[in-house]
């Protein structure tokens, strides 16, 4: 099973779109020359897209869900969970470019590319040594995570709270979760 | 840094790399692999970095993203802005850098001026931006040639090699675009009683002194190497230094002084001679360091001549500066050595022509390459060939690389003047097809050929293109 995630650090993502270009060069170009590839026809086409505002830009890629809608949906069978990586990639071979899965997608990561009849979504450039996007992010802030270390981010995150919440007044130290909406 | 022997083909500054390896010492060849990969947009010339404050915009070349500005520019006039605003810089860099005491004068504004009025939030077509840009480039090169036409200027001497640095016991690096007052006044101060003769080295600028052009240390892209090479008691920089020169020579301690504030050029140099008798040498250079010789040919009548003979394929004059796009001196050299192979008289320029030196394509002798003055030479070669009916026997003039906006406007001068002429690094216009044919046609009305290439050129390839 996949162990790797691509995870963003949103503080450090400028919306730069050096991730979108590259991916579009390295991974939907015959030429993986930038110069050429901007008069290739048909155009490259991304396999991820940033999406925001100048006050917080997000790079949006397949989060290759473990219950993945597009798996169910396809009608052409051309999406499959590889077995070793657990990454829901597309056979482009076997696409029709019946664009269900985009339409199915509740992330908007599949994308139709109607130049190649097929639809497009992130691989996690499984079948090369590192993701594209991740090596060209010009502020690290696309980063592959070992699942394991997720977990380790997501305590360091936790801890400063519990000891914020450590240091509140004792003598109140019941702490309510109050569910209920207010009347 | 890896692979040390594709950064350049000198052996000394291998050595020297390899030094600043062993130090941990950033250069800017560390700096440019972290630049890796550069911004796309602005390399295709599909961005408008803040041609006004609503900005910056870009244009997604894939067709997916904005394909418009914020005040409404396709793709074509963002490139055709960019070419223009990169020529509206060349040309202000042009007359800051290359004026002289005896023409002060800013160049005709009003094209200047027409310039920036059709970058402000651009409505023209791409066309009449492209024009524009071009426009400008003509004024460039009428204000360059205008330079050399100075009288009574006989071919100027000039030395090339780590050699120069330890020449003398105390050694005065120079860089930027210093004053030549004050290089004489140093020059002066150098050679006034004093208990060590000094040495002054050029760090790959071109300066002129009464005795012919300062000794070269190095190539412009080799400067930093010059100064880790602990062989400099003091630097003495100008406008155009690179930043990194000033706080490598802070790492190194050795003194910095800026040619614009300094006024007690004896003090500097007693300065210098304090550094070399107590500091302890650190010199990182090898034995058996090289000096060459040659000349700057500054009518270069003979070489014209030469180039109708019959026997002769034709000319090519490489120029250019070093840039850390490419292996130091491969290009130059290898170009220089294919191209005398296929039976052209080859002339040079700028660093290319200095790497010619330093391998010895220059030393006299049948096919010895020609050097001619940095700008001004394949400018006045151009024009006498031009006004003898021979332009013909121009096969093409190359720039190796571009570092400057004023190398960029010069190539396109030189290609309106009817020349063929290639740049073997990429511009940032290439995210325009219509801009190029723009480019193309109004180069071909005037009997010119402007070749661009999407990646850094090979040698074979520039080789290729000449004899085509």
């Amino acid at each position: 099973m996949f162990v790797k995630v691509i995870a963003v650090h949103v503080d450090r993502c400028t919306g730069c779109k050096t991730c979108e270009l590259y991916c579009a060069v390295e991974r939907g170009s015959n030429s993986k020359n930038l110069l050429q590839a901007a008069g290739e026809l048909p155009a490259p086409q991304a396999r991820l897209r940033v999406e925001g505002s100048n006050q917080a830009s997000l790079p949006f890629q397949c989060r290759h869900c473990l219950k993945a809608p597009c798996l169910d949906v396809c009608l052409a069978g051309a999406l499959e969970r590889d077995e070793t990586s657990g990454l829901v990639v597309i056979d482009e071979s076997l696409c029709i470019g019946c664009w269900t899965c985009t339409m199915f997608c509740p992330y908007g990561a599949i994308a139709p590319w109607p130049e190649r009849k097929i639809a497009l979504k992130c691989d996690r450039c499984l079948y090369m040594d590192y993701p594209v996007c991740v090596e060209v992010c010009p502020t690290q802030a696309l980063e592959l995570f070992d699942i394991q270390a997720y977990e380790s981010f997501l305590r360091r995150k936790r801890h400063p709270v519990a000891a914020a919440v450590n240091e509140l007044d004792q003598s109140d130290s019941l702490l309510v979760l109050d569910l209920a909406p207010s009347e | 840094m890896e692979q040390i022997h594709l950064k350049t083909i000198d052996t000394i500054s291998q050595h020297l790399l390899r030094e600043a390896q062993k130090s941990g010492i950033e250069l800017a060849w560390d700096r440019y692999e972290r630049q890796q990969p550069q911004d796309g947009f602005l390399r295709l010339g599909l961005n408008c970095p803040y041609g006004c404050l609503q900005g910056p915009c870009r244009i997604d070349p894939f067709n997916r993203g904005a394909q418009r500005s914020i005040c409404g520019l396709g793709r074509d006039e963002m490139a055709a802005s960019m070419l223009l605003r990169l020529c509206l810089h060349g040309a202000l860099e042009a007359w800051a850098w290359f004026k002289r005491a005896s023409d002060p004068q800013f160049p005709e504004p009003g094209d200047l001026g027409v310039a920036a009025t059709m970058l402000h939030r651009p409505s023209s077509s791409y066309r009449q931006l492209t024009a524009q840009a071009l426009r400008l480039s003509e004024l460039v090169c009428d204000h360059l040639g205008r330079q050399s036409q100075e009288a009574g200027r006989q071919d100027i001497p000039y030395r090339i090699g780590y050699g120069t640095l330890v020449e003398q016991p105390v050694c005065i690096g120079i860089s930027g675009l210093v004053e030549p007052d004050v290089i004489e006044a140093l020059t002066a101060a150098g050679s006034a009683n004093g208990d060590a003769p000094v040495a002054f080295v050029s760090l790959g600028d071109w300066l002129e002194t009464a005795e012919g052009f300062l000794p070269f240390a190095c190539t412009s892209g080799e400067a930093e190497l010059a100064v880790l090479s602990g062989a400099l008691q003091l630097l003495v920089v100008g406008p155009g230094t690179d930043r990194s020169l000033s706080a490598l020579c802070r790492t190194l301690e050795i003194p910095v002084v800026e040619a614009s504030s300094a006024n007690d050029w004896q003090e500097v140099v007693n300065m210098a001679r304090r550094g070399a008798t107590t500091a302890v040498q650190t010199a990182r250079l090898p034995d058996n360091l090289a000096i060459r010789e040659s000349r700057i040919h500054l009518s270069p009548r003979s070489l014209i001549q030469e180039a109708t003979n019959t026997g002769v394929a034709g000319l090519a004059i490489l120029g250019g500066s070093d840039s850390p796009h490419a292996s130091l001196g491969q290009l130059p050299v290898e170009l220089a050595d294919g191209l005398r192979a296929d039976g052209f008289l080859v002339a040079g320029w700028g660093d290319v022509v200095l790497w010619h030196t330093k391998f010895g394509h220059t030393d006299p002798g049948d096919a010895a390459v020609m050097p001619l003055e940095t700008v001004q030479g394949p400018l006045t070669v151009a024009r006498e060939l031009l006004e003898a009916g021979l332009l013909k026997q121009l096969k093409g003039i190359c720039f190796t690389s571009v570092k400057s906006s004023w190398e960029l406007t010069l190539a396109l001068g030189l290609a309106q003047l009817g020349c063929r002429v290639a740049i073997g690094s990429p511009v940032p216009i290439m995210g325009s097809q219509p801009v190029r044919e723009t480019l193309a046609d109004i180069l071909s009305g005037c009997g010119g050929e402007l070749y661009l290439f999407d990646h850094p050129a090979t040698s074979d390839e520039l080789r290729q293109w000449i004899g085509a």
